[in-house]
């Protein structure tokens, strides 16, 4: 489409709005609530244009172009009317600062100044220098607000990660649309008239109006009205690092903004975030860290030198060498410390390094998310979000879920199988398509519904979340390959595809068995905390002769070690994850390593120095992953053999069945997670969600104290009222110690109120 | 159970009705009462149940039948008798109070009471007429005289529950004729009526359907929109509680045109009489096979489901209606994409006013040419007003397109009551303008009222005398709208908010000349930059008034005067020292204790205390008057 602006001759293509075309061609329109990625809106009429042969002044960020379209951006009517209107919007915004001719010159003033309560001015605002009205004053040259100040004196609402100060607010609605770009629905406008504002239904607290802290509101506002505490009061970052996320295979990008050799806070890069990458990072910044190695002296592990350490470590496990050794790691780590602690394993201990979630085998994230049809196994919205959220776009989405997920919600057809029986869904659905009898006896899915969906999956992609047990992973390669379709089965850890190319999970149960067995006496286990993952490890553990943990805290299993050795954070590394693709992710160093800890490739490297191994002495990570790229491919595990486990049939004297699944809020072991306080608030109870029938029934509200019972043991738990779960189960947070009350994932309970 | 399987059975069961509706009046006395909104509130129930009580004891055969509003607001409520072999007199005023005479005389008498009677209700279905009497036709009552009813044609005459009154009266015979007539030549016919939206913006209303039916889209929704926010409007409650099917009927017709098979009426959940009736309407047309599959055997289906407003005045604003009735927030959005291409659910959508649906059927049946023959220049047909604020008969009328201001206030009202001079009138609601008295000539109609920097709008009318302060009445419309505002856009949400601020201050006698020229630079702001029509009109009460009566707002800044005794803040209360004989009823009955006075003493009003509240003035027997309200800087500080 051809158009003219202000004289300048404009071509663009269909669709775009004349505010980007004239930023296209390079003239500045000004506008505070347009934004890209979200839909235009048009409320806060500063990109008023004037058009020829369009009566009055319509608004530039969500007018389409037309063919031959004339233009004016500049007119003394137009400049005048945005005078007005920024004025207008500064009346009410406590901006003295913007007009003020000292504007930013007050700097002697400003430290004490901003710890105020009350955000009076620019310099008392945590947007400071970040904020889109600043530059709008410029752009629009508004030199003084002659109206009278009516701003409101509202409360700040807080909320775990951010707070809402209303009164900075210029309700451009951004964060209304991020929300519902994000399908949580949580924020919406409320009030009309002056008080109009934003909030919650029933100015509820965020969490319990289906707000998941993804952060998109707080990376979309242009004011101070929304601002991570995070980092408050620190001002601009000099410097922002593009790495990336540590916690799920989503593999998302983030932005670390730094300050004098100081990580600030997670900004997003222009894409979706959960709250683990938005807000979630900065366990690396917990005073607990690790800053020093330690030793066991005495019984008691207390700090060493390095050299000291890594002699004591050296020796001790000189001692030990082929089935008497094992390494355990995890895909938290970079390809780098992966491919030498298994170099380790192999080169010096003759034995082999394993990983417990080394099960991945993706596709590029592009071609997952352009699939047209596909099938889903698993919770993403608590695994994996923004894989999830980008699955919302597939045109046919099948959901076998027993719960009632986001991605169920937003499905064109979901399978709701009884908990635990996901496997013989795809079981079925395999026999319809070859034509078989489904045999759907007690699964809790009917014949119709498998019948009529199974014709639509000719191709699909068959995804599989990381909550999945083996068994629904080889039931879905198999039914993947009845289909002519694709298998993606997504990783847990930001590189377990890494630790899955490396062949790391090929021997982990064996490995496990021979710890209980004994078999094992001697162990080095990098990134990965087993003693919380398994509390039933602990006991094996301690019985290991000499055990070396290498992690950023002195974590359960750290705690059994002999020898810690202090790593660095993901911030203060460089290397590589492997994408769900296997392309390479970087991870870029954005501060200098904590105290005297080490990045994990160097730990391993000196370790295996220092036990007189030669093939170790590399120049930084970028000469371990040449060497690691050289390698052959490894073997894969075999799930051809595999035998499908009979799943139990549910015995009819408990109520209910009880499904403990992965929540967002505590990722793996939570070994992490936990060290985020508003993460820990936000799992501070074993919320158990109810259906709203049964909870009648059982004459229970939510907030209510109850007793879960099983063959194997009770525990106290919260309940909560949702919908998410069918009538007669049961759903429940992952969490180390639900072994006193089952053994796998589901389990029959019954329940009582708690008195 | 009746129902037309195509026009043939429609005649057929039309024939049933104008028997049925013929019969009405020649056997038995007949009693209507009308049961519109403005009736009910002057008691209409009270009445009918009393005249029912008075009839009980005896036995004299009776039938009661219930009608909408026939306008005359101001004499409810209304009443009609037709005893055999008599005309239908009309009876205003009848109160509970009066059933007793009203039976006495009327009903049970011979008398035909003429002095309680407002005329003569003459149809062409009654063979008694205004003639036989000295009662003149109620159609030459002067606030009717000058009436042309289209939209109104049933309304204050059938039973607007009852479908086959409406058929009685030719109703749904448009329906039938458009059904076999080609939408595009539909189309043609209304476009050539002239007919422009009674909604407000006054768009064509041919082109509107012309844009809808070209949109590409198989499903196409049609919306009434019947939300009426205007708070001083009340025409639309009118017609769906007088003749809700002469909307159904419309809305068919435009179904038909632009090719629709969904309507939705939208309504204000204010409105319980008219969603009510609009209910059994839609049953009635339903079941007479007037809605639902193959209408009329002519292969349309169409069937419309009512959607209650919560009642904010911006959810009538189209795009925000639509953004409701898909359970959203009510609140616009910038055009394009137009409703005709992607409105309700992004789907190719009409909307339109219940007005303009009411006028429909008689443009099918008459012809476009005929409506076009009615009003002038570019505004055709007629407009229903309501009447309200300082004018002897309010209520509502239909007159045609150009009539003047004049002839509306004096002839149709009747004059301002009181001995009071008009001071001018607001057109349009709180969206309108203030036309000053020495306007009065103006002529009603789209172009005509916009010159002078009002709107039409939709319709309402207030007529304001000498008592009424400018200020303050702009104070009072933007107070509305502020409140109304969605909040969405920067200059309807802060910029009516610091317009106010001013006019607060000239009221409370704190501003200077500035202010003006900074009110008016806001307004303008306003009225260019808001998004939709509710900001961008806000400012009209201010532009106008300031423009017409630019004096009385200096008058308040300079000299601290309110003329019309109205702004609180710069009036006070003062005793005449020569006309008071210290009764001291005013002193008793002063709330702050402001009044001071000794026996044989003339009292004093302490004006620190005062909170100028009027008792005094109220009380202050008649013949001493001794107590005035004054205004103006000096006078107040001397006092
Ligand atoms: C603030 C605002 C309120 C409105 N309220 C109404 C209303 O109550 N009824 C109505 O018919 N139109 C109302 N309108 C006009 C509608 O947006 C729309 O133009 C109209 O329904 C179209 O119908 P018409 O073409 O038949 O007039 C309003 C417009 C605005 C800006
Ligand atoms: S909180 Fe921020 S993003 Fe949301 S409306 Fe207010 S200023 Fe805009
Ligand atoms: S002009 Fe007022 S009512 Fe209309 S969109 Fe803007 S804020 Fe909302
Ligand atoms: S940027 Fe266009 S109206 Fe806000």
């Amino acid at each position: 489409m051809h158009l003219k602006i202000d004289d300048v001759d404009v071509d663009v293509p269909a669709g775009t709005t004349v505010k980007e075309a004239a930023m296209q061609s390079g003239i500045r329109i000004p506008g505070l609530c347009d934004y890209s990625g979200l839909k235009p809106y048009g409320g806060c009429r500063l990109c008023l244009v004037e058009i020829e042969g369009i009566r009055g002044f319509p608004s530039s960020c969500t007018m389409p172009v037309n063919e031959g379209m004339v233009v004016r951006t500049g007119t003394p009517a137009l400049l005048d009317l945005r005078k007005s209107i920024l004025e207008m919007l500064l009346s009410e915004h406590p901006s003295n600062c913007l007009t003020c001719e000292r504007a930013g010159r007050c700097d002697e003033a400003r430290e004490p100044m901003r710890k105020v309560p009350q955000t009076m001015g620019c310099r008392y605002c945590p947007k400071d220098q970040r904020c889109a009205l600043q530059e709008t004053v410029e752009l629009v040259g508004l030199e003084k607000v002659e109206l009278p100040h009516i701003g409101s004196s509202k409360q700040v609402v807080h909320s775990p990660f951010f707070d809402r100060d209303p009164n900075l607010c210029i309700l451009c609605g951004r964060c209304v649309r991020a929300c519902e770009e994000r399908f949580a629905g949580a924020i919406s406008f409320i009030f009309r008239g002056f008080e109009a504002g934003i909030g919650t239904a029933f100015e509820k607290p965020l969490e319990e109006v289906g707000c998941r802290f993804c952060g998109a509101c707080v990376d979309v506002c242009p004011t101070g009205a929304l601002a991570e505490r995070a980092g408050r009061w620190t001002g601009p970052s000099s410097n922002v690092v593009l790495t990336t996320c540590p916690f799920c295979s989503a593999n998302c990008q983030i932005g670390l903004e730094v300050a004098g050799g100081k990580l600030l806070r997670v900004a997003s890069v222009g894409n979706n975030l959960c709250v683990r990458g938005r807000f979630g990072t900065g366990f690396v910044q917990d005073p607990s860290r690790l800053k020093l190695p330690l030793v066991r002296k005495n019984g008691k592990l207390v700090e060493a030198g390095w050299d000291e350490a890594l002699a004591v470590a050296a020796e001790g496990l000189a001692r030990y060498t082929g089935e008497q050794f094992t390494a355990i790691t995890s895909g938290v780590c970079t390809n780098e410390a992966l491919y030498l602690v298994q170099k380790f394993a192999s080169k010096v201990m003759n034995s082999v390094a394993v990983a417990p979630d080394a099960i991945s085998s993706g596709i590029k994230p592009e071609d997952l998310i352009s699939a047209d049809s596909v099938l889903v196994v698993g919770d993403l919205a608590e695994t994996n979000p923004v894989t999830g959220l980008a699955l919302r776009s597939a045109k046919n989405l099948v959901v076998v879920s027993p719960l009632k997920t986001d991605l169920a919600g937003a499905s064109s057809t979901w399978l709701a199988p009884v908990p635990g029986q996901e496997a013989s869904v795809l079981v079925a659905l395999n026999r319809a398509i070859s034509n078989d009898d489904p045999d759907l006896n007690g699964l809790g899915v009917n014949e119709e519904e498998i019948r009529n969906v199974a014709p639509l999956l000719a191709g699909a992609t068959v995804v599989i979340g990381p909550d999945c047990c083996t068994d629904v992973v080889v039931a879905a390669s198999r039914l993947a390959k009845a289909l002519k379709g694709r298998l993606v089965v997504l990783g847990t850890n930001c590189n377990s595809q890494g630790a899955s190319i490396l062949g790391m999970g090929r021997d982990y149960q064996e490995t496990i068995q021979a710890i209980f067995q004994g078999k094992i006496k001697a162990a080095y286990i990098m990134g990965s905390n087993p003693a919380r993952a398994m509390p039933e490890l602990v006991e094996p553990l301690s019985g290991l002769e000499f055990l070396v943990v290498q992690d950023i805290f002195l974590t359960e299993t750290a705690k059994l070690a002999s020898v810690v050795f202090p790593a660095a954070g993901f911030d203060e590394v460089d290397g590589t994850y492997s994408g769900p693709g296997g392309e390479l992710l970087r991870l870029k160093k954005a501060v200098e390593p904590l105290a005297r800890s080490r990045p994990d490739w160097q730990i391993t490297a000196e370790l295996a120095i220092k036990m007189g191994a030669v093939g170790f002495d590399f120049e930084g990570p970028e000469s371990v992953l040449d060497e690691m790229q050289a390698q052959p491919a490894q073997n894969q595990a075999d799930l051809e053999s595999y035998v499908l486990k009979v799943p139990e049939e549910p015995s009819d004297n408990a109520h209910f069945i009880l499904t403990a699944c992965p929540s967002l809020y505590s990722f793996g072991s939570g070994t992490r997670t936990s060290r985020i306080p508003d993460l820990r608030y936000l799992t501070r109870e074993r919320w158990t969600e109810v259906n709203p029938e049964d909870a009648k029934s059982l004459g229970i509200s939510s907030g209510d104290g109850i007793v879960l019972e099983s063959n194997k043991g009770s525990i106290k738990a919260v309940s909560r009222i949702s919908r998410r779960v069918p009538r007669g189960v049961l759903r429940i947070d992952l969490q180390s110690d639900l072994d006193m009350i089952m053994d796998g994932r589901v389990c029959n309970v019954g329940v009582k109120r708690d008195v | 159970m009746k129902r037309a399987s195509d026009s043939v059975d429609l005649e057929k069961i039309r024939r049933e009705a104008k028997k049925a509706w013929d019969d009405l009046f020649s056997a038995d006395t007949l009693v209507c009462t009308g049961m519109s909104t403005c009736g009910i509130s002057a008691l209409a129930c009270q009445t009918q149940d009393a005249i029912k009580e008075e009839l009980s004891g005896r036995d004299f055969p009776a039938r009661f039948m219930k009608v909408g509003c026939l306008g005359l607001c101001y004499a409810e409520p209304l009443v009609y008798v037709k005893k055999i072999g008599m005309p239908m007199v009309c009876y205003g005023y009848v109160t509970p109070e009066v059933v007793p005479s009203l039976v006495d005389k009327a009903i049970l008498g011979d008398d035909l009471w003429k002095e309680r009677a407002l005329g003569i209700v003459d149809l062409p279905d009654i063979k008694e007429r205004s003639a036989q009497t000295d009662i003149p036709s109620i159609w030459d009552h002067p606030m009717l005289k000058p009436q042309i009813r289209i939209a109104l044609r049933n309304c204050g005459i059938i039973d607007p529950e009852s479908i086959d009154h409406y058929l009685a009266r030719g109703g749904y015979s448009a329906l039938a004729k458009a059904l076999i007539t080609k939408p595009e030549a539909i189309i043609e016919e209304v476009k050539g009526s002239g007919l422009r939206g009674r909604g407000g913006a006054g768009f064509p209303t041919g082109m509107k359907w012309e844009f809808c039916r070209k949109a590409r889209g198989r499903e196409k929704y049609l919306i009434c929109n019947a939300d009426e926010g205007d708070p001083g409007a009340f025409m639309d409650r009118s017609v769906l509680e007088g003749d809700p099917h002469s909307v159904l009927e419309g809305m068919l017709i435009a179904a038909h045109a632009i090719g629709s098979t969904a309507g939705i009426i939208y309504c204000r959940a204010e409105y319980p009489l008219a969603l009510q009736r609009l209910d059994i309407a839609l049953r009635q047309a339903r079941d007479y096979g007037l809605l639902g599959d193959d209408i009329l055997g002519s292969g349309m289906d169409f069937d419309i489901t009512i959607k209650e407003g919560a009642g904010a005045f911006v959810c009538g604003e189209e795009t925000a209606l639509m953004a409701s009735i898909e359970g959203h927030r009510g609140m616009p959005k910038t055009r394009p994409p137009f409703p005709a291409n992607a409105g309700l659910w992004s789907k190719p959508t009409n909307i339109n006013n219940v007005e303009t649906f009411a006028n429909l059927s008689a443009i099918i049946n008459r012809g476009g040419d005929w409506y076009n023959s009615i009003g002038i220049g570019r505004s055709k047909g007629t407009k229903t007003l309501s009447l309200a604020g300082a004018v002897r008969r309010a209520g509502l009328i239909e007159v045609p397109m150009g009539i003047t201001l004049r002839e509306i206030i004096f002839d149709i009202g009747g004059g301002i009551p009181g001995d009071r001079a008009c001071k001018g009138v607001l057109t349009g609601g709180p969206s309108g303008g203030c036309i000053p008295a020495a306007h009065l000539d103006t002529p009603v109609d789209y172009e005509s009222l916009a010159k002078v920097g009002s709107i039409m709008g939709s319709g309402s009318m207030i007529i304001i005398d000498e008592g009424t302060c400018i200020v303050d009445l702009a104070r009072f419309f933007l107070t509305f709208t502020q409140r109304e505002s969605c909040g969405k856009c920067t200059p309807c949400r802060i910029g009516t908010r610091q317009m106010l601020g001013i006019l607060e201050k000239i009221t409370r006698g704190e501003a200077d000349l500035s202010d003006l020229s900074k009110l008016e630079r806001l307004a303008n702001a306003v009225r260019n930059g808001s998004l939709c029509g509710l900001g961008s009109t806000a400012p009209n009460p201010v532009l106008t008034t300031l423009r017409f009566f630019k004096s009385e707002f200096e008058e308040h800044i300079l000299r601290g005067n309110c003329p019309s005794l109205v702004c609180k803040d710069l009036t006070s209360f003062y005793i005449d020292p020569g006309s008071c004989r210290s009764c001291g009823i005013c002193a008793e009955s002063c709330p702050a204790e402001a009044i001071t006075g000794q026996f044989k003493e003339a009292h004093v009003i302490d004006q620190d205390k005062c909170i100028r509240c009027g008792v005094c003035i109220s009380v202050c027997p008649e013949k001493f008057s001794a107590i005035t309200r004054k205004s103006g800087k000096k006078v107040v500080q001397c006092i």
